[in-house]
């Protein structure tokens, strides 16, 4: 027993402790030069509640070249602590052209884990990025394409970001960029043009679509750029609109009381891409129910059964709170749902009804029966 | 009985009054500025460089399993056809600095006494509030650097900065019977 309430206390201590690590500033950038020496300090930052035991390595093609000054450290909780390594580059090393990051992993230390079965601790490790650029020899651009998300029938401004990593002055370049929709055609294409880019230097050429598109979902940005004799493919993914999935309505408005129904939950998902997973939940005063998972397809219309007991609800008109949950998002609808007795109830009534009509009849033609046969009674006495 | 204020007294008070009113008037009509870093017009352009922090915290920091036949399999998901489920347990992580984070995990303390194979247990990204979530198990390796990607972009707001994280599990065949514990590091870099 004693056992018992030690492994439960160890997951309680473990569940509520948190581990918490940051690095101030996160990235340096620097330029490749041979015989390179630079000191690198960083902010190491313990947000947790607890004592923070870290320890550093260097991983990275580089690492050799880096000289870490404290191995390890322990930081109060909320403290900040100043952390110091140096990089030094040999004369003679030759390094390939292009980007070579290295990351300072700030790691915790890893702490006893007591858990009784098979248990799995998990801890975080920050990493100060150090981004040593190596130029290209002759001509080289480096392509960036950054998009703002829009709303449905608003522009879409591209910025696409060229930096030239090669030696040689880069004269002209023309880029394609080729917009595609979940099927792949092409929507539009813009260009756009720059020239005389020079060495390290960083150009931004601003692209607009405009209007967009009429439908939300996520669409491909195809760029084809060519720049004296060489080209570059970069693709860059973006969003108009909102992923959204619509309650449209509910089949059945009136349930009877002391039964199970199932109602139907018409749906339309308003996203050209697939959502796994959504489901739905009704809500009647507090009274919760689930549906099964349903997947969508692009814009597809989905009906989702969802079973409703009214055995707890007297008769009457409710509301009735429609959740779907999709991909960390909700939409909501609110019906109204009437609890009739079965006594009262539509197709009841529709039943009374020809029983009162055809008793009628019956009655109707009992009286006429009667009197055709008090007349001829009568006419036989005559 | 109140004691009499001196003339003298009276001429000093009377000399501060009037300086501190004279540079009082002269401060406001900026003939004399003894404040530094005022605006000087109503429309002024500030450049503010903010420092990147990254930062990551690790929420939920314990997934447990029942007990294991060797050879058998669990994971996080509830639902589970193996019999073994209904672990619904999951890693958490928090974005708390101001940039954008890439996720890579490894195995920094091993699982397994009898095998240091990476198929012995396996992690992936089950959701997140912003960015790219690698959904299929992948090996974790026993190597930081070997990590694998789990999650790209994950943002610092706090409506979009947390993810959760899920593991399979297999014991291996000739594994010694006890109570086994493993750790996985998230590394948390900036983009």
């Amino acid at each position: 027993m004693k056992k018992i309430i030690c492994v439960i206390l160890c997951i309680i201590f473990f569940s509520l402790n948190v581990y918490a690590v940051g690095i101030s500033p996160s990235k340096k950038i620097y330029e490749f030069e041979p015989g390179l020496s630079e000191i690198i300090e960083f902010n190491v930052i313990n947000h947790g509640d607890e004592v923070l035991n870290i320890e550093f390595q260097v991983i990275g093609d580089l690492e050799k070249y880096f000289s870490l000054e404290n191995a390890a450290m322990s930081l109060e909780p909320g403290e900040t602590k100043l952390f110091k390594t140096e990089l030094t580059l040999p004369q003679d090393l030759d390094l390939a052209p292009g980007d070579h990051r290295n990351l300072i992993l700030a790691s915790e230390l890893p702490k006893e884990i007591e858990g009784g079965t098979t248990t799995i601790g998990a801890i975080a490790a920050v990493g100060y990025v150090v981004l040593v650029k190596v130029p290209y020899e002759g001509k080289y651009l480096d392509v960036l394409i950054e998009v703002s998300e829009a709303e449905i029938n608003h522009n879409v401004y591209f910025k696409i970001i060229l930096e030239s990593l090669g030696k040689q002055t880069i004269e002209n370049a023309n880029g394609n960029l080729k917009i595609r929709d979940e099927y792949n055609e092409t929507l539009t294409t813009l260009t756009f043009q720059e020239s005389n880019i020079l060495f390290k230097e960083k150009r931004e050429a601003d692209v607009v679509w405009e209007e967009g598109n009429d439908r939300a979902g996520i669409y491909n940005a195809i760029l084809d750029l060519n720049y004296d004799e060489k080209t570059k493919h970069v693709e860059k993914s973006f969003r108009i609109g909102e992923l959204l999935i619509n309650i449209l309505d509910l089949n059945e408005k009136e349930v009877l009381k002391n039964r199970v129904t199932k109602l139907e939950i018409l749906t339309q998902s308003m996203w050209n891409k697939d959502i796994i997973s959504a489901y739905a939940e009704l809500e009647v005063e507090s009274e919760k129910t689930k549906s099964q998972s349903v997947d969508y397809e692009p814009w597809e219309e989905k009906n989702i059964p969802i079973y409703f007991d009214s055995a707890d609800f007297e008769t009457g008109t409710y509301e009735a709170k429609v959740t779907l949950f999709y991909e960390n998002q909700t939409s909501e609808k609110i019906f109204n749902i009437e609890i009739v007795s079965p006594l009262f109830s539509l197709g009841n009534l529709l039943i009374y009804m020809i029983i009162v009509v055809v008793v009628l009849l019956a009655v109707i033609l009992f009286v006429i029966f009667k009197k055709r046969k008090l007349f001829k009674s009568k006419n036989k006495l005559k | 009985m109140a004691k009499k204020i001196s003339n003298n007294l009276l001429s000093v008070l009377l000399s501060f009054a009037i300086l501190t009113s004279v540079v009082g008037i002269l401060a406001s009509m900026n003939i004399l500025s003894p404040l530094t870093g005022a605006a000087t017009s109503a429309n002024a352009t500030v450049n503010i460089s903010v420092t990147s922090i990254a930062s990551c915290t690790m929420a939920d920091t314990h997934i447990n399993f029942t007990a294991l036949a060797r050879g058998a399999t669990n994971w996080s998901e509830a639902t589970n056809s193996s019999g073994y489920g209904m672990v619904n347990d999951w890693h958490t992580l928090e974005n708390d600095g101001n940039t954008n984070l890439t996720i890579t995990v490894w195995g920094s303390e091993a699982l397994w006494d009898s095998t240091n194979n990476d198929a012995n247990w396996m992690a992936r990204c089950n959701n997140t509030q912003s960015g790219t979530c690698t959904t299929t198990y992948a090996n974790v390796p026993n190597t930081v650097g070997s990590a694998i990607t789990v999650l790209t972009g994950l943002e610092p707001l706090d409506a979009s900065d947390l993810a959760s994280f899920g593991l399979n599990v297999t014991a291996p065949n000739d594994e010694l019977t006890g109570s086994k514990s493993g750790t996985l590091t998230y590394i948390c870099t900036t983009v």
